[in-house]
């Protein structure tokens, strides 16, 4: 074999080491990704999305994908630590879709007010049924990016 | 005179409901940390969701947290966690139900901060398995703000760790739970 050849070899080697992990690396300290700019795998009103977990289970298999809800807010919860979570469903049932902000995307949602429309994205994490029957069962979305806010009140 | 028995009938009627309402305390934004840290690196994670609720008459507690809703630092651990180790998809949720042992030894009309002990069952992973924890209540107008620490060994729940990260999962998860409490009819 050639010089020129193990010399080759040798390098290929190396560049398939330094690929794999490069790779490894990365995956390794990837980090959950900002869901803005990424297209939902589903586009639905909150109650809808609600009724899909409520009557039979068609909404568990978009469970872990990211969903844009369409509905309007009942309420703003934020909590000590600054975490908030946006309320979507008709005020008439305790049930709704829960919807926590990402973090990077807080203030984005700065002039948000209950009673308006809006469009919410988010991952998909569950449906939480309420055995109280006090408190209204809830389909839960993290990390989500809001997308559009209608300044109008509308009605439910 | 039946205006005054028809209005203290009712008023006797409807008591009962009213306070057994007035004495439960919820949060559907409970906190909950669990470290399972084994070796140098962290594995912990955090679940904002978590819902509680609170009989103040009789003591009961309840959780319920939805196991997708942990959030890590990593997504790599993160995605182990629900498809490898407590299979969210086949059991998406752990709940806890139990009961505050001590419950006649805290006040809760009045501002401050009691010892309680809980005992109760655990359902994980599809096993449920009984625990008892140490924990706070503190009260402060009219709110709650429960906090506890409790370790369980995944053992118990039939979570098997790989041998090739079982330096760095420890056996005995560490979990916190960090929920403030507002009354019912609010």
């Amino acid at each position: 074999m050639t010089m020129k050849k193990k010399k080759l070899i040798l390098l290929s080697m190396f560049a398939v080491v330094a690929t794999v992990a490069l790779y490894g690396f990365r995956e390794y300290y990837r980090r959950n990704r900002d869901l803005a700019g990424i297209p939902p795998d589903l586009v639905i009103r909150d109650t809808t999305l609600l009724r899909w977990f409520t009557a039979g289970g068609a909404g568990n298999s978009y469970i872990g994908h990211i969903v844009q809800v369409d509905g309007m807010i009942r309420k703003i919860e934020k909590d000590e630590q600054a975490h908030i979570i946006v309320i979507l469903g008709a005020s008439t049932t305790p049930s709704a879709v829960r919807c926590s902000i990402d973090s990077v995307h807080i203030g984005e949602i700065g002039g948000w007010q209950t009673g308006h429309r809006v469009k919410i994205k988010g991952m998909l994490v569950g449906f939480n049924p309420d055995e109280t029957g006090l408190l209204g069962s809830d389909v839960e979305l993290n990390r989500c990016v809001p997308e559009q806010y209608t300044s109008t009140t509308s009605n439910q | 005179m039946k205006n005054i028995i028809s209005f203290l009938l009712s008023t006797c009627l409807l008591l009962p409901a009213t306070s057994h309402a007035q004495d439960k305390f919820y949060t559907k934004q409970g906190r909950i940390y669990f470290d399972a840290t084994g070796g140098m690196e962290k594995v912990e994670a955090t679940s904002a969701g978590a819902v509680c609720v609170l009989d103040t008459h009789t003591g009961a507690v309840q959780f319920a947290v939805l196991l997708k809703g942990f959030e890590f630092e990593k997504a790599l651990m993160q995605e182990h966690f629900n498809e490898n180790y407590v299979e969210s998809d086949k059991y998406p949720r752990a709940e806890f139900r139990g009961q505050i042992i001590n419950n006649q030894e805290i006040a809760y009309k009045k501002n401050g901060t009691y010892p309680a002990r809980v005992k109760g069952k655990l359902t994980l992973h599809g096993e449920t398995k009984e625990i008892s924890c140490e924990g706070n209540l503190t009260i402060k107008d009219g709110r709650i703000t429960v906090t506890g620490d409790f370790v369980i060994p995944l053992a118990d729940y039939h979570i098997a760790i790989p041998s090739l990260v079982k330096d760095k999962v420890a056996q005995q998860v560490k979990i916190r739970v960090d929920c403030l409490l507002d009354a019912l009819n609010n």
